[in-house]
């Protein structure tokens, strides 16, 4: 490797700057204003970086990769990680002023950086230290909610599923090394993966992921962990963790197991079918609103999966699409409620009636990102719906798709009934009018230009068509 | 086709406007302008595509074009009139100003409802001009999503349970839609051709007859379940009884006319063959319509219930007509439209001429009644050529080539 190879790893070598910057900072530096907007203002460096066009290759003989789908994925990744930094910006509550940014930023940049090894590894052991990074702020996180004794029986469950999850992602490894001798994916792509301890080692490897980054986290939705999290870390979780995981999933299916496609497909059919049901049934008894965030994000995973079972090119570009719309939807929702949190401390649905009477901005703008995640055109989470149904029809998987139709029938039920908690009635008359600060002005645009713009963005797609592949 | 995108300015640009100001008086400046502006471009269109075919152009469309959404899928936002779509672009106008005469006094939130009033209009206009299935299914999207939120947010009664089952229906009716449009789509075209959203391709060839079966009533019925037509409406006069006027105007002269046209373009049109088969299941359906709201309207005496029970009952003599699947059929459908499309924008006016005095105005609706649902259909079958049927290969004529091809093939 030389100086030049660093355009390569920029994504990683920035990222990795940027975290012991503002440890140094957080240690050494009184926790003045500007010192806590130092971390958004080093990640814009970051995010601008990415952008700008730079080279792409392998490293470490083979086991560090860059493309340009890669880069692609890592760059939504960090605009959804600077409209949570915004929005944790225009946080203003006393008791969290002085150390919430700092400690969401480091939680988030160490997992992004997880997110970011992985989407690039080349063979299995990089991958699964990625995916051990991108897991290792939440821990640290039991850890700490360890402490308190309503929380401790919650918490050893949950490290003892991490631990569990680790040990069966390794096993899975071991077990396809064995079979087939590699861990590169330049050579296990060569190789016929269809023989029993391959599948047996997808498997046990890709239960042991979906453990760590799904499971753990979301164990029972409206918990006490759940509770003490604030809000812009449940934001990350489900935005950004769930996006970066189907990306990781589709370029391991894809590049990985394509030998294995008729396998993951009917397995993807039966999981995706589950997780659209499930999370309708999840989100219609949600009372409290991190519960209902964790049931959507739990929904809308299932309808990001539907995209994947097209195991073709057009099956990654609207996985890649849709994920893009569900950044922008879900994250309108959670900062809203977030700052509503944040503010007024709301924190049941129905502590959101008649909002939109008082602070019409922030009604407004929370019920769109709900109708837009229920599907309604033209928003954009019905531009990313249609095109991962049309991924599944192209396959005939038309099963699917009008089961997940006629989900979002029910979906379309919950969402509305909190969209319309908001208009309903005039509010509380003493319902504290929300401020909106410099960071809230931006990302409320960022978001509501995201819903209503990207159905009319068809260059995005075919620029994701350019960019992807598929095995069939 | 740089003409036709002035429809969807026009509104786009209204509610930009209306942002900007929070005085009635603007509001409503704004709104008749728009409104004005709006029926000064269907007269010219009229005149332009009149002048058009005088020049001897042939074809299905006039002032089309298209603009591609994506390239690699044959996506695009394409565009075109004929006859029906001016027809419905004009009542689209008519229906406007009626909205816009009623008494502002009756709203509360007046941003937000003349707001949601020219979002309902953008939807409309864009699926009038629409050439292409996909964007006629998302400006009917915009469309009737806006006016359940301005029908919600104007009921007198929010508690009203008929409001989130009428809620419902829509997200039941899109759901047929994208799986049926998903269908429509990967068959539209022979195997190794790219397949296309475009009426106008996807005409030049016929679906096979099993994709057909299953694609077409969810297509159908798609459209009409989302436009609130039938058959799960029966609910409806409960939920515009205790609504105001616009709400009402809107819902009879503008939804159910763009189920209709969407039923009829984008699904008896694209698959005739199917429609053929099944009309007679939905023909039943339909009557049932018929006759229920005609038992409602004779056993609730209540007021306002004639708003909903009569355009109510025309929606389902719309289809039935439409399903007859031949040429006096279609015809009397789109002048049935017509006729709903008038009769919702006359009744408040006619109501306000009065006074909102009963008598006189049942007897004046009475006989605006007779004019529109008996007069205008035997006026299109009479001198159809004249009055809907411009030329040979325009409109109507097109859609009744189309479905008696099966017939040719």
């Amino acid at each position: 490797m030389n100086i030049n190879d660093l355009g390569i790893i920029r994504h990683e070598v920035l990222l990795a700057a940027v975290i012991l910057l503002t440890v140094i900072l957080s240690i050494f530096s009184s926790w003045n204003r500007l010192a806590r907007s130092l971390p958004l203002l080093l990640f814009i460096i970051v995010v601008a970086a990415g952008v700008a066009p730079g080279q792409e290759g392998f490293l470490f003989n083979g086991n560090f990769i860059s493309s340009p789908l890669v880069k692609a994925m890592k760059n939504i990744l960090n605009a959804a990680i600077l409209i949570i930094m915004l929005q944790v910006a225009g946080n203003k509550r006393e008791s969290e002023k002085d150390d919430n940014m700092i400690r969401v930023c480091l939680a988030m940049f160490v997992s992004l950086l997880g997110l970011y090894i992985m989407l690039s590894s080349g063979s299995l052991p990089v991958f699964y230290a990625g995916l051990e990074i991108s897991a290792l702020p939440f821990l640290i996180i039991f850890l700490i909610s360890s402490r308190e004794r309503s929380l401790r029986r919650m918490t050893i469950i949950r490290i003892s599923l991490y631990t569990v999850a680790s040990i069966l992602v390794i096993s899975g490894i071991l077990l396809i090394f064995k079979a087939s001798g590699s861990v590169l994916f330049s050579e296990l792509i060569k190789k016929n993966m269809n023989t029993p301890d391959n599948l047996a080692g997808l498997i046990i490897m890709f239960t042991g992921m979906t453990i760590k980054a799904g499971v753990t986290p979301f164990l029972i939705p409206d918990n006490g962990f759940s509770r003490r999290m604030q809000i812009s870390l449940l934001s990350y979780l489900t935005v950004v963790l769930m996006g970066g995981m189907f990306f990781i999933l589709t370029i391991l299916l894809y590049s990985v197991f394509p030998s294995l496609h008729i396998f993951w497909q009917k397995s993807i059919l039966i999981i995706s079918i589950l997780m659209i049901t499930g999370g309708n049934i999840l989100l219609f008894f949600q009372k409290s609103i991190r519960g209902f965030l964790v049931s959507s994000s739990f929904l809308q995973a299932g309808y990001i999966l539907a995209g994947l079972i097209g195991a073709n090119r057009f099956g990654m570009e609207s996985m890649i699409y849709a994920v893009i719309c569900y950044v922008f939807s879900a994250l309108a929702v959670t900062g809203v409620i977030s700052i509503f949190y944040d503010r007024t401390g709301k924190e049941r649905i129905s502590d959101f009636k008649g909002i939109y009477g008082v602070n019409p901005r922030f009604g407004l703008l929370l019920g769109i990102g709900l109708l837009s995640l229920a599907g309604i055109p033209p928003l954009a989470g019905f531009f990313g719906r249609f095109f991962l149904f049309l991924a599944a029809a192209e396959q005939n998987f038309y099963f699917l798709v009008l089961v997940a139709s006629l989900n979002m029938v029910f979906s379309l039920y919950c969402y509305s009934r909190f969209a319309g908690t908001l208009f309903r009635g005039t509010g509380d008359k003493h319902e504290e009018v929300i401020t909106s600060t410099p960071s809230s002005i931006a990302w409320m645009i960022i978001c509501l230009a995201g819903i209503l713009l990207s159905g009319a963005a068809g260059f995005i797609f075919d620029y994701l068509r350019t960019i992807s592949f598929g095995v069939l | 086709m740089g003409l036709l995108l002035f429809y969807l300015f026009i509104p786009l640009l209204a509610i930009f406007a209306f942002l900007l100001t929070g005085n009635s008086k603007s509001l409503r400046t704004i709104s008749f302008s728009a409104a004005g502006i709006q029926l000064i471009l269907t007269i010219i269109i009229f005149i332009l595509s009149a002048g058009i075919k005088t020049g001897g152009e042939r074809g299905n469309l006039l002032l089309n074009g298209e603009v591609f959404w994506s390239g690699v899928l044959n996506i695009s936002f394409a565009a075109g009139i004929d006859s029906i779509s001016w027809t419905m672009l004009m009542l689209v106008s008519l229906v406007t100003f009626s909205v816009l005469f009623t008494d502002d006094k009756t709203r509360h939130n007046l941003k937000e409802f003349y707001i949601l009033l020219f979002l309902v209009i953008f939807g409309a206009n864009g699926l009038f001009i629409s050439a292409g299935v996909f964007s006629m299914v998302v400006f009917t999207g915009i469309s009737a999503t806006s006016l359940y939120i301005l029908i919600y947010s104007q009921n007198r009664d929010q508690h009203n349970i008929w409001l989130m089952v009428q809620g419902l229906t829509l997200a039941a009716g899109f759901a047929l839609l994208v799986t049926g449009l998903t269908g429509l789509y990967m068959n539209s075209a022979p195997d190794g051709n790219q397949p296309t959203f475009n009426l106008q391709e996807v005409s030049t060839y016929l679906i096979p007859l099993k994709a057909q079966t299953v694609f077409f009533p969810m297509v159908f019925t798609g459209f009409v379940i989302v436009a609130g037509l039938f058959p799960f409406n029966l609910f409806l006069p409960r939920i515009l009884e205790p609504g105001t006027f616009p709400s009402t105007v809107l819902y009879t002269g503008l939804l159910f006319n763009m189920g209709a046209y969407g039923a009829l373009k984008a699904s008896i049109f694209l698959m005739p063959e199917a429609a053929s088969e099944m009309s007679l299941i939905f023909r039943v359906m339909a009557g049932l319509t018929v006759a229920y709201y005609i038992t409602y309207f004779f056993l609730n005496k209540k007021r306002g219930s004639a708003g909903a029970c009569i355009p109510g009952a025309l929606s389902g003599m719309i289809l039935f007509a439409m399903l007859l699947m031949n040429r006096k059929g279609i015809m009397v459908s789109v002048a049935l439209m017509i006729s709903l499309g008038l009769y919702a924008s006359l009744i408040p006016q006619v109501k306000t001429f009065t006074g909102f005095r009963k008598e006189r105005s049942q007897k004046l609706i009475f006989i605006l009644f007779l004019i529109l649902v008996i007069g205008v259909p035997l006026a299109a079958i009479l001198g159809a050529p004249a009055i809907l049927d411009m030329n040979e290969n325009d409109g109507i004529s097109t859609i009744v080539e189309r479905i008696l091809m099966k017939e040719v093939i």
